[in-house]
């Protein structure tokens, strides 16, 4: 457990409940109209982040990514004005409003473990109900998708599920998809509930954590930059 | 013996793991909702999806609250990958209509599960819900796609869209309920999950 946290708090390290309200203030996005320099100053903001948390690659990916739709897009906008191209302009606009949230939630995914997450939650005085789901719910995202690639090999053993007969015919291959994933999810589900029972999940005390999380310098400036982004977005 | 109809640490395992299950199929089914036009009709292809999935932790749902807290967290998670906020309260008001419609049945009845799904998935309008009732709304889209977009837009959105929205909703999910109880009989009855 020491070592563990050792880990956690060497280097640059931010409190999940900032990296929530990170979350929180890039929340507007999707709604409202944001100018193009303001997103590209949240993109890096957010790159910095990911870099900070040695997801170097990621973090460039994601912002070569929004560099490519940027240009296209003003690309298109000087020397297309009408037609179809438009819808260009449609699906990147969208896809680049995406960016910086699927970019914050992946800050917040790839560096909070599970038990920071929950005391952080305990501390902002989330009821227990919400948080215990809220706990399985990640434990078991990676268990989804496992289960998902597993399915699709098996069906590509099989020889079902590619190609254009699957698309004619959406009904049997939700079929295919969706009997053994939740099968075998719900059988996980049921395993992980004993083991968690086992170890007095269920006892009727309130539940105490290891992990310290708390507050420190780079929390305030990441709060403050999330602030000033919120402040432009919103108005 | 007095704690039996509370919600204990299994149940709300239970409430986690199906959440998780939807919510994966949810995003897999929305990938359609790239195309422009067709994400104001996303709710289709959603609602069929998650339907068998929803009348699966029908079966596991004994208790009050559990509907609740289920469309709770599904609607936190969706504004925190990026929806708005007010998703999540459109969410958890539904849930809790669900929840209530459903322990009419006393969480027995196939009907009014159904009934409850159908609720349910009503607050999966709620992305659309801005073109009406934010103001500004459309004049942001004509700044960022464009003013033939938004007029396109605009004549394939008019307001009494509304009312056919929550009716194609509710088919769509009376639909997936229907094929929830098919698959039911079919699959898991058989293997003994249900």
């Amino acid at each position: 457990m020491e070592q563990r946290k050792e880990k956690t708090k060497k280097g640059f390290w931010l409190d999940p409940r900032s990296k929530l309200l990170i979350i929180l203030s890039m929340n507007g996005l999707v709604v409202t109209g944001v100018e193009n320099w303001v997103l590209s100053l949240i993109v890096v903001f957010l790159g910095v982040l990911l870099m900070l948390s040695k997801y170097v690659r990621s973090a460039v990916k994601f912002m070569l990514t929004f560099a490519v739709l940027l240009f296209i897009e003003i690309i298109v906008w000087h020397y297309v004005t009408t037609g179809p191209m438009v819808y260009i302009i449609v699906f990147t606009g969208l896809v680049k409003k995406f960016i910086p949230a699927i970019m914050s939630a992946m800050v917040f995914i790839y560096t909070t473990t599970v038990s920071e997450l929950a005391s952080a939650l305990a501390r902002m005085h989330v009821p227990e109900k919400m948080i215990l789901p809220i706990l399985v719910i990640l434990r078991f995202f990676p268990t989804v998708q496992e289960e998902w690639d597993c399915i699709k090999d098996a069906m590509k053993m099989r020889g079902i599920g590619n190609g254009v007969k699957s698309v004619l015919s959406p009904m049997r291959s939700m079929e295919y998809t969706l009997v053994p994933l939740i099968s075998t999810s719900v059988k996980t589900g049921e395993e992980l509930s004993a083991s968690a029972l086992t170890r007095g999940l269920g006892a009727p005390v309130k539940r105490t954590n290891s992990c310290q999380v708390g507050f420190s310098w780079p929390d305030f400036l990441v709060i403050a930059v999330a602030a000033v982004f919120f402040v432009l977005i919103t108005f | 013996m007095k704690n039996k109809n509370r919600i204990q640490a299994k149940d709300l395992i239970t409430v986690g793991i199906f959440t998780a299950i939807m919510m994966v199929v949810r995003i897999i089914s929305s990938f359609l909702g790239v195309i422009p036009i067709v994400n104001a009709i996303i709710t289709v292809p959603v609602c069929i999806a998650v339907g068998p999935v929803y009348m699966l932790f029908l079966t596991k749902v004994k208790k009050m609250w559990m509907i609740t807290i289920m469309a709770g967290i599904t609607g936190i998670f969706m504004s925190v990958f990026g929806w708005a906020w007010f998703c999540a309260a459109i969410a958890l008001v539904c849930g809790l209509i669900a929840d209530f419609i459903t322990k009419l049945g006393n969480y027995q009845s196939y009907k009014l599960g159904l009934a409850g799904y159908c609720v349910y998935s009503l607050w999966w309008i709620a992305p659309v819900l801005p073109v009406w009732f934010q103001p500004g709304f459309l004049d942001n889209m004509r700044e960022s796609m464009g003013a033939e977009f938004v007029q396109a837009y605009s004549t394939l959105m008019p307001i009494w869209m509304l009312p056919v929205l929550i009716v194609v909703t509710i088919i769509s999910a009376l639909i997936g309920g229907l094929l929830g109880k098919r698959m039911m009989k079919k699959h898991f009855v058989r293997s003994g999950i249900a």
